[in-house]
């Protein structure tokens, strides 16, 4: 099973540790079209004077093929304000403010050689601070496994010891934001689309996160659905609650009641509520656990998770899906069971994406001023997929 | 005459006049046009065509039709002469009298005191919040700038006006026609009503059929003996359905609303529910349309009103419990607590307090699956903060029996390190308020008997509103306690200013005029229902008003399918208790009040002030935890 551990600390217990200078941080901006790309810089400047030398800050641009449209300026202003604020009043205390541009999206090999760049502060013991506020989830997931799968320094740089993912919080979303994801939902471990995903199990548990795009959640709802007559499905829609933006996720509800109707007229569907990124955590966890004990009875059985954002509670369910994958492998009597039933244990398990087809708008305004860590610790021991 | 005046402009010649007659209108139009539109003249005006329209008003006025002059600025004086004579029976300034160097009373005697219309652009209004007459003439003509564009008025933007204004001192304006006007007489009944290009033919002509058409689809949306005659769906044929505007359906999302409210409280049903919620709103409209002093826009607030309720489902508040579960949780570890899978070890650290004791309690436990909350050896049986005053009585008492056994529970609750007082919601703070000042006197008395014992408290609320936080915050024990962080207040769901109804950035109207209108329907619903209603008494006493906001000018919109609070506004929740009036209402979430009537004001104040100033309760309080202590070991 898992060893590594997953916390939600509080961002300003975070800041209290860069500013210690106890232990080492490599800390990674990332900034991009949206304006809360910038919020963690905002957030510690406004609370320290200056950073420490045991903390390595570095600004990292992903870079696609489109250098010189709307979107590539912003996202080029937007880095040279994170390096401005971190220039600015000697925060970095005479230190360069280091910018990196990585192809997008990165190969393993582009990661590598950046990670050797930020060798230095990986000289002892140190924490990997990620703002993946704006950062694809593929490449998140990417740098992840990366740092998971390195040993002590062979590779020319060494995994940290914890990392934290910081999500900042968006004041609001743009009315395309929907349009933008209208591309096909499949799943992230194998590439499979959601229809080859459910077609060869008899029994389907699935979770569908509709705070995000929720007519992708609706999507895949209905493709679920239509296939309940030959199978065993359970559907849980869960609505994320911010317990301070309340308006803004009743709206949210208000505006794709489809959902919610869903959970009236049929049976197999139910709906649950989460007010926080750990709440929602720990729902995943127990949901999993359900669907883990179905499997263990049915081989046929498949765990759908379907979390169309926000970001972090797709971080949150990808991590939940990573431990169910690592529980089969360690369950022997399953294993041999699903080589029986002629499956692999990629196949018991989906969590959905939809490619992104369109840019149509900043994909977010602003930030709301919150932010959310999730920090995992064990790191090599997670070893990953 | 019932209708309004139709007024057909730009008339020009006895064709014109006969026209204008034999059609049915009342008023013709003279256009005498100076400074920019003739240019160079001496006067500002043609001389030669300000006789002919002259003439044409002398005319007029032999066939019985009035005339009204429209002028622009010009040689007041001059014109005057040329209409010398002539029974002006309105004189149209179109201008914006207010950037014009003109002197109103002036003009209005040299052309022998007509009744002044001045010209008010619609683009001026059409996105102003609060519009205003600005001019000092008699009524007031509403038009696109320019005049004779043919451009229509947006219904919305007249009724806002007229609500503001006079509307029998208006003259309105703008590409009407035989079918519009019918809507546009559903919005607002004005003084009169100006048309131009869509009465005349392909030739310019003003068309006898036309103005006839026209003039009769005033004359049958006027009438009130056709109003509603012949219609299939009489249900739509009044107010609020029969007036409200795309518009205002659109700004207020209210489709959207309403059919969210109707979903969720299908799968939830209302507990004091006979009927589908759309019926029971429909019903309370309904109800408060019988009485003639309730406004139209009164009905059309008030459905804004109930289509934006804050409905709370069941399962939104059971996921809230473990939330707030989480949330003691992660104190507790941070505690240095471990759970290694014993989840009854969670009740050795904490004991829980129900703001409210009833089913909220026994839902915590069993969502986050915590056993033994029966067990007098991990819980005592102390629901509430009340019971907690009563066994400190107890511990006063001679009786040796109830003293130990008020003693133990003591003991136990004292050993607990976190004391939680869990509320479903506080939205005024006041119940809450009363509560955690009396956990924190006695937290203070036990700390005093045992300065090893300093249990946190912890507040976690299902729902909280902003007015409740700061409230508490200004209770300067409990703001004490939280800057020194032995106090802790944490909710699942807050609720800002703005799901009030009186609040500046009030989210349910997106005009002033509506939340106003919505008020002032609450101050005349407090007056008929509330203020000589027995059962709500002590309600009211309490509340310091009649409750026209609901208790404590809370100002709410919100239920929960268990029951409506009466934080929200009455004409959510209020039935009349009495059967013989004449006029009965019941809102579309009914009440079941857990108090009635003014019972004599409890003695909870007093049992209070007994236990925390009794001169030997610390000591009763040391001497019952070691007597408890002593049995034990």
């Amino acid at each position: 099973m898992n060893d590594f551990s997953i916390e939600f600390p509080r961002p300003e217990d975070l800041v209290t540790l860069l500013d210690e200078g106890a232990h080492n941080f490599l800390v990674i901006s990332a900034p991009n079209f949206e304006e809360r790309s910038l919020e963690f810089i905002r957030f510690v400047g406004r609370r320290l004077n200056a950073i420490p030398s045991t903390v390595d800050w570095r600004i990292v641009t992903l870079q696609g093929s489109n250098r010189y449209d709307i979107l590539d300026f912003v996202k080029a202003r937007n880095a040279n304000r994170a390096t401005e604020y971190l220039k600015a009043t000697d925060f970095l205390e005479g230190r360069e403010a280091t910018s990196h541009e990585l192809p997008y999206p990165p190969r393993d090999d582009d990661l590598r050689r950046f990670f050797r760049e930020c060798s230095e502060i990986q000289a002892a013991d140190y924490s990997l601070v990620i703002d993946a506020s704006a950062i694809p989830r593929g490449v998140l997931w990417a740098m992840i496994k990366l740092l998971s799968n390195t040993g002590p320094g062979g590779a020319g740089f060494r995994a940290p010891k914890d990392i934290y993912l910081i999500y900042a919080w968006a004041k609001g979303y743009p009315t395309h934001a929907d349009a933008e994801n209208a591309g096909r939902i499949q799943d992230s471990f194998a590439g499979k689309s959601l229809t080859e995903t459910i077609e060869r199990s008899d029994s389907v548990d699935a979770v569908l996160v509709t705070s995000g795009n929720s007519h992708l959640a609706s999507r895949t709802l209905d493709q679920i659905m239509q296939n309940a007559s030959k199978r065993d499905v359970a559907i849980e829609i869960v609505n994320f609650i911010r317990p301070r933006g309340f308006d803004r996720s009743s709206h949210h509800m208000l505006m794709h009641q489809g959902l919610s109707a869903a959970s009236t007229s049929n049976d197999s569907v139910s709906s649950s509520y989460v007010y926080h990124v750990e709440h929602a955590f720990k729902w995943f966890e127990t949901l999993a656990e359900k669907a883990f004990e179905k499997l263990q009875s049915n081989a046929n059985h498949t765990f759908i998770l379907a979390p169309f954002g926000p970001k972090i509670l797709s971080i949150c369910a990808q991590l939940v899906a990573e431990d169910f994958l690592m529980r089969i492998n360690h369950d022997d009597g399953l294993a041999k069971r699903l080589a029986d039933a002629h499956r692999l244990p990629t196949d018991c398990i989906s969590v959905l994406n939809a490619q992104k087809t369109q840019y149509l708008s900043t994909y977010s305004i602003g930030a709301d001023g919150e932010i959310s860590i999730l920090k995992f610790s064990g790191l090599t021991q997670y070893g990953g997929t | 005459m019932n209708r309004p005046l139709i007024k057909i402009c730009n008339v020009k010649s006895k064709r014109d006049l006969e026209v204008v007659k034999s059609g049915g209108a009342d008023v013709i139009g003279v256009r005498v046009l100076g400074g920019a539109f003739n240019p160079g003249q001496r006067d500002g005006f043609n001389l030669s065509d300000a006789k002919k329209k002259a003439a044409l008003a002398l005319e007029a006025a032999q066939i019985g039709l009035s005339t009204s002059l429209v002028i622009t600025p010009l040689n007041y004086g001059a014109l005057s002469k040329v209409f010398g004579g002539v029974k002006l029976d309105f004189l149209q300034l179109h201008m914006d009298v207010s950037k014009e160097e003109i002197d109103l009373g002036e003009v209005k005697e040299l052309f022998s005191n007509p009744k002044l219309i001045g010209l008010i652009s619609y683009e001026q209004v059409s996105n102003a919040q609060d519009v205003r007459l600005s001019h000092g003439t008699d009524l007031t003509v509403l038009d696109w700038a320019r005049g004779g564009t043919g451009r229509s008025l947006n219904p919305a933007t007249l009724r806002r006006y007229a609500q503001a204004q006079h509307a029998n001192k208006l003259m309105v304006a703008g590409g009407l026609d035989h079918m519009n006007v019918t809507d546009l007489l559903g919005v607002i009944h004005p003084f009169a009503l100006d048309l131009d290009s869509s009465v005349r033919d392909s030739n310019r002509d003003i068309s006898e059929a036309r103005v006839k058409r026209f003039v009769g689809a005033v004359r049958k949306a006027s009438s009130s003996a056709s109003k509603g005659t012949g219609l299939p769906y009489a249900r739509a044929n009044r107010s609020p359905w029969d007036k409200i505007l795309d518009e205002t359906i659109e700004e207020h999302d209210l489709v959207a609303r309403s059919k969210a409210l109707s979903i969720t409280e299908a799968k939830d049903r209302y507990s004091s529910s006979d009927a589908a919620l759309n019926e029971r709103i429909w019903k309370a409209l309904e109800q408060l349309r019988q009485f003639e002093e309730v406004k139209e826009e009164w009905l059309e607030a008030a459905l804004i009103a109930f289509s934006s309720v804050t409905y709370f489902p069941t399962e939104m508040l059971r996921s809230s419990l473990r939330y707030l579960h989480l949330i003691l949780h992660n104190h507790l570890v941070s505690l240095a607590v471990e759970f290694p899978n014993e989840p009854e070890r969670y009740l050795n650290e904490f004991h829980l307090f129900a703001n409210d004791p009833g089913g909220l309690t026994e839902d915590y436990f069993r969502i986050n699956r915590i056993h033994g909350r029966l067990d007098p050896a991990r819980h005592a049986r102390v629901p509430g903060v009340q019971l907690l005053g009563d066994r400190l009585v107890d511990i006063l008492d001679c009786n040796e029996i109830k003293s130990l056994s008020a003693a133990l529970e003591i003991r136990q609750i004292s050993e607990k390190r976190t004391w939680v007082l869990l509320a479903d919601q506080s939205l005024s703070g006041h119940s809450l308020e009363g509560d955690i000042e009396r956990l924190l006197k006695i937290r203070d008395l036990v700390n005093q008997a045992d300065r090893k014992k300093m249990p946190q408290i912890m507040v976690l609320c299902q729902v909280l509103t902003n007015t409740a936080e700061n409230n508490l915050k200004k209770n300067s024990m409990i703001s004490a306690a939280l800057k020194k962080q032995s106090l802790s207040i944490d909710a699942a769901i807050y609720l800002d200013d703005s799901y009030k109804v009186q609040s500046e950035d009030c989210r349910y109207f997106q005009s002033n005029d509506q939340k106003r209108s919505f008020q002032e329907l609450c101050v005349w619903f407090a007056n008929k229902f509330i203020k000589n209603d027995k059962d709500l008494e002590r309600m009211r006493s309490r509340s310091g008003d009649n409750l026209e906001f609901g208790y404590r000018k809370a100002g709410l919109l919100i239920a929960r399918q268990e029951n409506c609070p009466t934080d929200s506004v009455p004409l959510l929740w209020y039935e009349t208790s009495n059967p013989n009036m004449s006029n009965k209402y019941r809102g579309p979430f009914p009440r079941v009040h857990s108090r009635i009537g003014n019972q004599k004001t409890e003695k909870t104040q007093d049992l209070w002030e007994h236990i925390l100033t009794h001169p030997n309760i610390v000591l009763k309080i040391r001497s019952a935890l070691e007597l408890a202590r002593n049995i034990n070991e």
